[in-house]
Formats: C-alpha cells, sequence, structure tokens
C-alpha cells in the first residue's frame, strides 16, 4: 500500500505520481485530489485541474480512470429484489455515461453511440477471495486483473491509432469492447499486433 | 389534492414482537403526557434514504423508491394511528439539485406544511459517506431560513446505510461517532448555530438499516453493527425529542413568506440621514465656506468682488 487514504478528510492534497511493478511491467499513477461538486467551488477544481494538466505535460497519460462510486445516489437497493447485480451496475455505468457525454457535448464530438468501457473496483479489505486469493466481485470477476487488461488494452489500441488512423482506433474500439467477449483477448489481438511483446503483455492478464 | 386519509398503522405488526412492545410502550408515555398526535419532518439531500425510512418506520411500502429517477417532486404527508395515537410523516423530495439547492422543491415543502405544525425534523443522510462539503452546509442553510433556527432544538440526524464495515478497519464505533462530530459541525456551521449554545449540543443521532438484509438478533429484532435494536432506538429518540423544553414549530404564512425586505431597517432610515447630515455634510459644507473666507484671491477678482458691492445706482 503505497498512498494515503483517510475516511474522513481529504488525504490526497496535490497530484501524486505513484510508479511500481506489476507483472514486469512498469505501471505509473497519477493520483489526484477530489474534486468538488458544488457550483461556487469551480475556483478550486480549476485549480487541481491546472496542476493535473502540468503532470500529465511531463507524464502523458495513457488511460484515464473516472472513478466514481456504484452505490452513489441510490435508493436502497433491497426494496427491489428483483433488481440483480449486474442490471444495477449496468443502470449505474449508463448514467455516469449520459452525465460525461452531456457534460463534454460541446467540447468535443462524440459519436452518438459512444460508450466509456467500466470496470468494477473493490476497496475493502474484506472483498471476497477466489482459490488463488484474488480479490472477487459477487458475480465472480477478478476485478484487479480486469481493470489492468482495460488499461493495457487501451494502451494497445491508441498505439494502434497512431499507426492506422483514428477512425479505424474507433472501429477497433467498438468491436473489442463491444462484441463478444467470449474470444480471449490474445486471439483479438493477435489479429491486430505484430510485436510479440504486446501480446505477451495482455496474454499476462487473462 | 387528495383527501387525507389517516390509516390503523397496521404495519407495527409486521415488526419483531420485543420491537412492537417497546413502541407500544413508547406511544403510551407521549399519551400520558397527553400528546396524542406527532409530525415528522424528514428532509435531506436527495438518494440517502428518506423515503426508505418513512417505509421502515410505517412498516409499509408507503412511499416508492427508485434507485436512479429523480425523487418526486412533491411531499408526501403518510399518517397512521394506533390505540388513540396519530403519527404523522412528511417525507420530502430532496433539496440538492445540480450543485444548488433546489429551491423549487423548498418552495413546494414550504407550502404544503402551510398550517402544519413540526414536532421534529428528521435530517438524513448517509453513514457510509467519507466526506462533508458545502453542499451539506448549504442545506443546513435553506432549512434554517425556511423554518427558523428553533427547528433544530426539536431535530434528529439519522445516518442510513448502518449496516457497514468502516474502511482501513477503523472500529464502527469510531467510525460513527468521527461521522457524526464532522456531519453535525458543518449542519451547525450552515444553520449558524453557536457552538455553545443549546442547539448545538444535544442534536441526537441514530443509525437506521432500511435493508431487507439488516441482521437480527435473538429476539428477531433489526440490530446495527454496535448490537442496537435500531427501529425501538428511533423511535425513543423521537419521542425524547417531541417530549423536550422545546416548542414545536408551526408554519405559518409569516414563516414561509419570510420577512418582508422593504420593511428592513426602515426605522433606521430616518437615524442615518440625520446622522449623514450633522455628521458629514454640516461639516463638510463649514469648511469649504471657511476655505472660501480664507482663499486669497488675485488683485483681479478681489476688485470685481468690490464693483459689485458698490451701489452704482
Amino acid at each position: 500500500m503505497k498512498v494515503v487514504t483517510n475516511a474522513f478528510e481529504p488525504a490526497t492534497t496535490s497530484v501524486k505520481e505513484v510508479s511500481g511493478t506489476i507483472d514486469g511491467i512498469m505501471i505509473r499513477i497519477l493520483d489526484t485530489p477530489g474534486l468538488k461538486s458544488h457550483m461556487k467551488e469551480q475556483a478550486y477544481n480549476r485549480k487541481i485541474l491546472s496542476s493535473v494538466k502540468r503532470y500529465m505535460k511531463k507524464f502523458p497519460p495513457d488511460v484515464i480512470l473516472y472513478v466514481d462510486r456504484v452505490d452513489a445516489q441510490t435508493r436502497d437497493l433491497n426494496d427491489l429484489p428483483i433488481l440483480n447485480y449486474e442490471v444495477f451496475v449496468a443502470q449505474k455505468s449508463y448514467l455516469v455515461q449520459q452525465s460525461i457525454t452531456q457534460a463534454v457535448r460541446d467540447l468535443c464530438q462524440l459519436s452518438p453511440n459512444f460508450m466509456f468501457p467500466v470496470a468494477l473496483v473493490e476497496n475493502h479489505p474484506l472483498c471476497g477471495k477466489n482459490k488463488s486469493g484474488d480479490c472477487v466481485l459477487s458475480n465472480g470477476l477478478r476485478w484487479r486483473s480486469q481493470l489492468l487488461a482495460l488499461c493495457s488494452s487501451l494502451k494497445i489500441l491508441s498505439d494502434l491509432s497512431t499507426v492506422s488512423g483514428p477512425q479505424t482506433l474507433f472501429d477497433h474500439w467498438k468491436h473489442f469492447f463491444f462484441q463478444d467477449h467470449s474470444q480471449p483477448l490474445y486471439h483479438v489481438f493477435s489479429s491486430l499486433l505484430q510485436s510479440s511483446a504486446h501480446l505477451k503483455f495482455s496474454a499476462n492478464w487473462n | 389534492m387528495a383527501s387525507h386519509i389517516t390509516r390503523e398503522w397496521s404495519g407495527i405488526n409486521t415488526f419483531a414482537p420485543a420491537t412492537q412492545t417497546k413502541l407500544l410502550e413508547l406511544l403510551g408515555k407521549l399519551k400520558q403526557e397527553n400528546v396524542n398526535s406527532l409530525t415528522i419532518l424528514v428532509m435531506g439531500k436527495g438518494g440517502v434514504g428518506k423515503s426508505s425510512t418513512v417505509n421502515s418506520i410505517i412498516g409499509e411500502r408507503v412511499v416508492s423508491i427508485s434507485p436512479f429517477q429523480s425523487e418526486g417532486p412533491r411531499p408526501v404527508m403518510v399518517s397512521r394511528s394506533r390505540a388513540g395515537f396519530t403519527l404523522n410523516i412528511i417525507d420530502t423530495p430532496g433539496l440538492i439539485e445540480g450543485g444548488y439547492i433546489n429551491d423549487m422543491a423548498l418552495d413546494i415543502i414550504k407550502r404544503f406544511l402551510l398550517n402544519k405544525t413540526i414536532d421534529v425534523l428528521l435530517y438524513v443522510d448517509r453513514l457510509d459517506v467519507y466526506r462533508v462539503d458545502n453542499l451539506d452546509k448549504l442545506v443546513a442553510k435553506a432549512i434554517t431560513d425556511s423554518f427558523g433556527k428553533e427547528i433544530w432544538n426539536k431535530a434528529i440526524v439519522a445516518l442510513t446505510h448502518a449496516q457497514f464495515s468502516p474502511p482501513d478497519g477503523l472500529p464502527y464505533d469510531e467510525f460513527f461517532s468521527q461521522r457524526s462530530e464532522s456531519l453535525l459541525t458543518v449542519l451547525r456551521s450552515g444553520a449558524r448555530i453557536k457552538k455553545e449554545a443549546i442547539q448545538a449540543s444535544s442534536i441526537p443521532v441514530v443509525l437506521v438499516e432500511n435493508s431487507g438484509r439488516c441482521n437480527k438478533n435473538e429476539s428477531d429484532e433489526k440490530v446495527l453493527p454496535n448490537g442496537t435494536a435500531w427501529i425501538p432506538n428511533l423511535v425513543q429518540t423521537i419521542t425524547n425529542t417531541a417530549l423536550n423544553k422545546s416548542a414545536s414549530i408551526h408554519v405559518d404564512k409569516d414563516l414561509i413568506e419570510g420577512p418582508n425586505p422593504n420593511q428592513r431597517g426602515k426605522l433606521w432610515i430616518p437615524v442615518v440621514f440625520a446622522l449623514q447630515y450633522f455628521l458629514l455634510i454640516k461639516p463638510i459644507k463649514g469648511l469649504i465656506e471657511r476655505d472660501i473666507e480664507n482663499e486669497r484671491k488675485p488683485a483681479w477678482e478681489r476688485r470685481d468682488a468690490g464693483f459689485r458691492k458698490r451701489d452704482f445706482y
């Protein structure tokens, strides 16, 4: 555990760079202070964001992780027994997608079908574990591996797009994230990549 | 508006027998003190569990809940009676909309409450939230501006989602105490209650768990991680607050419309005017006249003045 957290006061008060290695791959994370939601605190947000921009110039990111709570702004889940976990998560993801799309509509052109990939996270120490000791969610998902796989895929796809152009990126994106996932990542990538290093990279996390 | 019907509080029968006994005891205590009815106003931000809490107290799903849609814009009053005692609970829409206070919702709430008397204010928020911010302060301020500081004498803070494992291995009671303290601090600040004032120290905080998964004790009562049966505890706190020395808040037209801004400080106008005249205008005029007299005029001007003063005819 490298970064300080606090249950009551903001512990991350400035942008922090944390780096390490996972399975031989160097990962660098920029942890940022939380943004405020009150309209009158936008000056604070701008200050934080300009500090983030400075760090981004030094360490251009391959992935931006937008973090929110799955259970934020919801009523009591258990009053609707029909609602299962998958549906609930899908609805929440949809809402966040909508907010983001609406917010950036004036600033950049997003295709109407554009959807961000969503990764689930459980940081609580009492998270259920599978036989190998990995944290699993209630649907059996090894969330850490999925998150890392998504990040590495994003990086690979954007590296690809510098070769084949941004339109192809969107096609790969659509194809990759929203089609049938029964094919292991390995096979999907082998049709796109030449470099074996990249293949090893994502094979590790599946 | 649909006519308001008071039904039999049959929901109590859905509680564990031990809980039912405790509740009936508390109702008896209220009736002994000549209190035959109680009106509870439930307020707070959106999505914290206000409607769920109302449903839990009544014991029936009286208010509809949807996890993702915005709450209905209208307040709802639910009335139930048992053994000659009537309980009125008013559920309200959340007060925050898009980073600001939802003034329209606040207005609708105030108009709904016209001519009603509030015996208890139940301020609802979640236990499992890690930050307090300006929005909480705004909500407290809006409540104070609408109903007056006195409402906080009749207030209880309810923290929902109480069946919760605190992060970082913090003990439950410690987390609860810190969360209560930071929320109370920001509420006091928004309501502009001084720390030393009586209101500040005595706002009780209760824990609520509305989910069907709530753990139960040996008597089959819903319990919190610290062993308290929360329904009797909440109703007990409501009873204590209702019977405390402070007066209930009667919502009349003046309270809703607020003081007329045109009337504010009207009596000061002549005073300020007089002060301005005597302390500013007169002395400055005097100084200017003195300066004119003492001025060393150039020769041509003195000659001119002299010509003017002389009588030609």
